[in-house]
């Protein structure tokens, strides 16, 4: 797989100059990919793997419409097959450069989680050791399968691990079932319901996703932030 | 009321780009009421989606100016730095008190009024504050610079604070009674914070506050004053950094 597993990352030099140029609050959303070989099956003509792609550029492109959620929104990207990488460290969306996943491999979940909440929690110290204040993070997993090479231990120690840590509100996790996926198991992650996703309309998820981050990056202490229904894109 | 120490109060409060939009009224409240022996500065801020919270705003606002006033004209002067804190509690109390009845009275729950509370009072000699919520108070020192003098409270989030109506807001509540007789006071709800409280060493911007009062210190018409400080907080060089509600108060010994 492409990309770096590096998680001990030193202070960067250059996290001093983009937090000096631009010290909004930072909403750090993470997606956790699945590009394990199944993701490039035909569904219906379509290819989850290109929609994906095409998705994540559009991501890119409805948050810059959004000029505050675009100096706050910072993306981050996971892939994951039977082996978990960054593969794209947290940026704001300037500097997002939407990869192009390619498939490989089967699929191992509990450790693409297990990095994902690692990252999100090293994230956070960069934020405070640059004196950079943020709004609670977003974990975004989608998956086509099922924990096919976890073991029972690894599955439910990370399972554990996102309970744990959505009770301590270190972050919220979202889980989305592209067709074929074990819906029960990935019902099982977290505290919220998996979502099953409506054909392929990635493009109609990431739009979602994206007005949430505008609604959470803007909002102010107390403010409830209200999520639209994501009738559309999920099936619900 | 002319105050022996010199003590003259301004304030602007304008609605935040966000509210303007969404059709929702501006919820910060501040109120000064300046006496002979005291002055006493008040700002809130009404918690965003908090259906009542202008109410509570302006309940907060106006209860703990007058309950702390009551007070310290009943003191024995000149009041001490115990006195004072007593003051500054019970009139916070009190605050509390006047929006549980509210909420008894009219049947929507506490939290539908939430709002943070700013309260400041100045003696000749002693500089009182209290503070439940975010936003903040910045004082001049005697080296020509600026000091808070009380931090914003948030949780680990920026979007989250205590409010008054907080199970929690006796414990967080910041009180601290000084003796200090500054030149320059200045009060401010959270919509100000990023523009003027650096998040790193979280210390007031020099730049602006020494802009601010340098300016106010060749002013002399009161509304005049606050036309143009309501004019500065709507202009788009503040607005493009907040889009919440935001309050500044002043106050200067001339």
């Amino acid at each position: 797989m492409v990309g770096q597993n590096d998680l001990s990352q030193s202070p960067s030099l250059e996290d001093s100059v983009i937090f000096a140029d631009n010290p909004e609050p930072r909403c750090a959303c993470l997606l956790v990919l699945d590009v394990s070989n199944s993701m490039g099956f035909e569904r219906n003509g379509e290819i989850p793997i290109r929609q994906l792609n095409d998705g994540l550029k559009f991501f890119k492109s409805c948050i810059e419409d959004d000029t505050l959620a675009s100096l706050r929104t910072e993306i981050g990207v996971i892939a994951f097959n039977h082996e978990a990488s960054v593969i794209h460290d947290f940026t704001t969306v300037d500097r997002f450069d939407p990869p192009m996943l390619e498939v490989s491999g089967g699929t191992r979940i509990s450790g693409a989680i297990e990095m994902a909440l690692d990252l999100v929690e090293q994230r956070k110290q960069t934020y405070r050791d640059n004196g950079i204040t943020y709004y609670r993070p977003w974990v975004w997993l989608i998956c086509d399968g099922y924990p096919e090479h976890d073991t029972a231990t690894d599955w439910e120690n990370a399972k554990a691990r996102v309970k744990q840590a959505e009770n301590d509100r270190q972050l919220a996790f979202f889980t989305v079932g592209v067709e074929g996926a074990d819906l029960t198991e990935l019902d099982s992650i977290g505290s919220r319901q998996a979502l099953k996703l409506q054909g392929l309309n990635f493009r109609e998820m990431f739009q979602w996703l994206s007005a949430s981050m505008s609604s959470v990056s803007q909002s102010q202490p107390s403010d409830a932030v209200s999520l639209s229904s994501p009738a559309g894109w999920a099936e619900v | 009321m002319v105050n022996r120490s010199g003590i003259w109060a301004y304030s602007a409060s304008v609605a935040g780009a966000r509210h303007l939009r969404r059709g929702v009224e501006r919820q910060d409240r501040a109120f000064h009421r300046v006496e002979a022996d005291f002055a006493i500065a008040v700002v809130s801020d009404g918690a965003g989606s908090a259906r009542n919270a202008a109410l509570g705003a302006t309940v907060t606002t106006t209860r703990a100016t007058s309950a702390a006033a009551w007070r310290m004209l009943d003191l024995a002067k000149p009041p001490t730095a115990a006195d004072l804190e007593k003051v500054l509690r019970e009139s916070a109390y009190g605050v509390r008190q006047s929006l549980e009845e509210l909420s008894r009275q009219s049947g929507e729950p506490l939290r539908s009024y939430a709002n943070t509370l700013l309260l400041s009072i100045q003696t000749d000699t002693l500089l009182g504050a209290a503070q439940v919520g975010d936003g903040g108070m910045v004082i001049s020192n005697d080296r020509g610079g600026f000091d808070c003098l009380t931090a914003p409270q948030h949780g680990e989030y920026v979007n989250q604070t205590t409010f008054i109506t907080s199970r929690e807001w006796l414990e967080q509540m910041e009180v601290k009674v000084v003796e200090a007789q500054p030149r320059y006071l200045a009060m401010f709800s959270d919509g100000l914070e990023n523009l003027v409280i650096e998040r790193a060493t979280q210390q007031p911007f020099f730049g602006f506050f020494n802009n601010v009062f340098q300016w106010l210190e060749g002013q002399s018409d009161p509304l005049r004053v606050e036309a143009e400080l309501s004019g500065l907080l709507s202009s788009s060089r503040v607005t493009s950094k907040s889009d919440d509600d935001i309050t500044l108060l002043l106050t200067i010994r001339r």
